[in-house]
């Protein structure tokens, strides 16, 4: 199975306003299907530790995931905890990459718990027990070696 | 399909342990509960878990539950993610590319 998830994208602008959208303006882009609630607006919070919110009149703030890497026109990589506030914490990486008078945004997104909860059960972190790992893996159990693993 | 369950079954460190120990390979859940410093009927609640998000199956071997990787959980964490980007970024580019020549104006 091909872990992590890769996406691209190319934008008629340059790589500092693609970041700029991409953050800025992340309510306009983001899937009204993937919210808590249709009407939640979503948003990259500024601040010395900045974090990704959806906030809902109702329900208030949510955090859905932390700010990792800021630089704007070239990455920005952030955790992604699409159950929260439970569920399975996914890092999201995006590269801003000039491409001729334009930009190509690509979009690696893997599992991963880089703050790694204290929460670990004792014996379990034993286990690399990532979701990148646990897919790969399952593949490998129920396949053999899967023919893209093969062709990087 | 619903991704809601298994994101959330993934969400707890012992359960994604107990799903990379059935990667190696299928195991009773006496095996299982041997590898983790918490009761069997913990072990026996994160398998029920699991086995509701489609993430596990089990099957009767003799006296023994049997339990096993199942593929339908992980296919819908996977589309939903991929789904996710599908959507969003021709829709990022678009909003992008229209507050660019807003700017430019």
């Amino acid at each position: 199975m091909n872990v992590p998830i890769r996406h691209s994208v190319r934008v008629s602008c340059p790589p500092e306003h693609a970041f700029r959208a991409f953050t800025g303006e992340v309510d306009r882009w983001w899937p009204k299907s993937h919210r808590g609630r249709p009407d939640a607006t979503i948003a990259f919070e500024s601040g010395s530790s900045p974090r990704l919110v959806e906030t809902h009149p109702e329900t208030g703030v949510r955090e859905l995931g932390r700010v990792l890497c800021w630089q704007p026109g070239e990455l920005l990589s952030y955790t992604w905890q699409p159950g929260a506030p439970a569920g399975l914490t996914t890092v999201v990486e995006v590269r801003f990459v000039a491409d001729g008078a334009g930009t190509r945004v690509d979009v690696t997104h893997r599992d991963g718990d880089p703050g790694l909860g204290s929460d670990w059960d004792t014996r379990a972190h034993r286990f690399a027990a990532s979701w990148t790992v646990v897919l790969g893996a399952f593949q490998d159990h129920i396949a053999g070696p899967s023919p893209a693993e093969a062709t990087p | 399909m619903n991704a809601a369950p298994a994101l959330d079954a993934l969400g707890n460190p012992t359960r994604r342990a107990i799903l990379t120990l059935l990667a190696g390979g299928d195991r009773s859940v006496n095996a299982i509960a041997r590898e983790f410093p918490v009761s069997r009927p913990a072990i026996s609640r994160h398998l029920r878990s699991l086995e509701s998000a489609g993430l596990v199956a089990q099957e009767r071997a003799g006296r023994e539950h049997v339990f096993r990787l199942e593929r339908g959980g992980f296919d819908s964490v996977r589309q939903w993610l991929d789904a996710f980007w599908r959507e969003a970024l021709p829709e990022f580019a678009r909003v992008a590319e229209q507050s660019w020549e807003e700017r430019s104006r």
